[in-house]
């Protein structure tokens, strides 16, 4: 018998903690976006240019979020926006989710992070800022957010957290406005000792305009970007390989709706961030409610002939089903773009012969949901 | 925020890696006295949760760097017994009570425990005479 503090591994207990939530359907991670409107105003946002001013969590509703949660069993949540430092109750939002034992990452553009912040985060440490960066000069970052002189304030954010050993991270949105600096932002953020992440995939607006889609990357640019980050996807091709496995026609390979989901600033839940769809309201049809319906919905299988069912690629495909349900309508529908990306991949890894897929061949079977022509036309020419 | 904000910002999921995030490091010299004669209580800067099938202290301090501890489940229960003062006696006693042990095993454990605990100062310790205790 022993009482003591077990320090032999630091990743075991972590690690069972997250065989445990998937095995028995935990919510062990949500993200729970506090405030829809944003301070930025940034070209390839989903979320802030559909957002109204009212679009925001109080503080009352997010400490009854927050009792919710902790007696499902959620242990991490990710508080995110819109900005949500212009929340002007986050810091009651944040103590008060701490104060209930949950663990707290915070996204943030960091443009609002002064001395005051950087104080306040280095007394009450987050896990993790993940901090917006948008480019490497004040121009580019107008570019993309509307805001002239943002750089240098995001500089100055960064240095504060700095000098406060306050724990950061950095990542990127690649779209036709960023991708040619994301080289120089890894070596900006490798320079500042942080990680740096980045994501190809633009989502269209909650409201369904399609400007933010416009700008994705078309499947060349992903794959030369991809290689300039990670010559010959070395990197990529570890964790593309080691998830390569025989297809069991679920629609959902993640954790969403198992081991998590996001709650918006109404309290409509969908399985995660990117969805934009939701299955209930935590307030107004409860907890059980929807944490059931996310369970019927991501038990969906593909139907019987559609190319993503026998797919094998698909727990490393470009689109997850969330991407997919943005582009139309459903996370079991097809988008070909993405579909081409991930061919593409696999044959540059040599784990497919032509990096074509199928359905170029063959064609679509016409029982599966594809884009609306509206955002066929939006998307980067395949 | 915009497209790639997601949870894992790796752009393959949702999933949050957990790994890394006990970050116990190595234990401070231990702070207890050792006396027998003294009390003993939780402080007020760590909660317990049971969460993931695990025991789980977490740290609710100000500039706390690490978030969270793992507990046993002896731990949980001596945790659960220090909401009020104990002394090293009863504390043995209830280890014993709870799992049927002999006293020369729940002793070591106790006093380790208890070290540990005041080692990353979740621990309140007085002279036993400043207030009785009970279980």
């Amino acid at each position: 018998m022993s009482c003591e503090l077990p320090v032999s591994d630091k990743s075991v207990v972590a690690g069972r903690m997250q065989t445990f939530a998937m095995q028995n359907r935990i919510p062990m991670q949500v993200t729970v976006e506090i405030i829809a409107t944003c301070n930025f105003d940034c070209k390839h946002c989903y979320i802030a240019p559909g957002a109204a001013r009212d679009d925001i969590m109080s503080l009352e509703r997010a400490e009854l979020l927050f009792d919710r949660l902790v007696e499902a069993g959620t242990f991490e949540v990710l508080l995110t926006g819109g900005e949500v430092l212009s929340h002007r109750d986050f810091r009651a939002i944040y103590l008060a989710a701490r104060r209930r034992g949950l663990l707290i990452y915070i996204n943030t553009n960091g443009y609002l992070i002064g001395e005051r912040w950087a104080d306040f985060f280095a007394e009450f440490r987050p896990m993790n800022l993940s901090i917006s960066l948008y480019g490497l000069s004040d121009k580019r970052y107008e570019d993309v957010t509307g805001i002239p002189n943002a750089f240098r304030r995001i500089e100055r954010a960064l240095d504060l957290l700095d000098a406060r050993q306050v724990k950061y991270s950095l990542k990127c949105p690649a779209f036709t406005l960023t991708s040619d600096e994301i080289p120089g932002m890894r070596e900006y953020a490798t320079a500042r000792g942080v990680r740096f992440a980045y994501d190809s995939s633009i989502q269209p607006h909650e409201k369904g305009g399609l400007d933010s889609v416009k700008m994705q990357l078309s499947p060349d640019q992903v794959m030369a970007l991809d290689n300039r980050m990670d010559p010959g996807l070395e990197r990529e091709g570890e964790f593309f390989t080691s998830r390569l496995r025989p297809n069991n026609g679920r629609v959902y390979k993640c954790g969403a709706g198992k081991i998590g989901f996001h709650v918006n600033v109404r309290g409509d839940v969908s399985t995660c961030v990117t969805s934009r769809q939701s299955v209930g309201n935590i307030f107004e049809n409860g907890y059980e409610f929807i944490w059931a319906a996310l369970g019927n919905k991501v038990e969906r299988r593909f139907p019987e002939g559609h190319p993503c069912g026998t797919c094998n690629f698909r727990g490393v495909c470009f689109g997850c089903p969330a991407s997919v349900e943005a582009l139309t309508g459903l996370p079991e529908g097809y988008v070909q773009q993405y579909c081409k990306i991930t061919h593409q991949r696999a044959h540059q890894l040599g784990v497919h012969a032509t990096g074509i897929p199928r359905t170029v061949v063959e064609g679509i079977p016409a029982f599966v949901r594809v884009p609306s022509s509206a955002v066929r036309r939006a998307l980067p020419v395949l | 925020m915009g497209a790639g904000d997601s949870i894992a910002e790796t752009g393959h999921g949702t999933i949050l890696d957990l790994t890394q995030r006990v970050n116990l490091g190595e234990f401070p010299q231990p702070q207890t006295s050792g006396s027998a004669q003294n009390e003993f209580r939780r402080g007020d800067d760590h909660l317990h949760r049971f969460v993931g099938g695990e025991h789980i202290l977490v740290s609710l301090r100000r500039a706390e760097d690490t978030p969270f501890f793992a507990l046993s489940i002896t731990g949980a229960t001596l945790w659960d017994a220090l909401a009020e003062w104990m002394s090293l006696e009863l504390l043995v006693t209830h280890l014993q009570k709870k799992y049927e042990v002999e006293e020369d095993v729940a002793r070591p454990d106790v006093e380790e425990f208890l070290q540990q605990l005041s080692s990353i100062g979740a621990l309140h310790e007085r002279p036993a005479a400043e207030k009785g205790n009970e279980l």
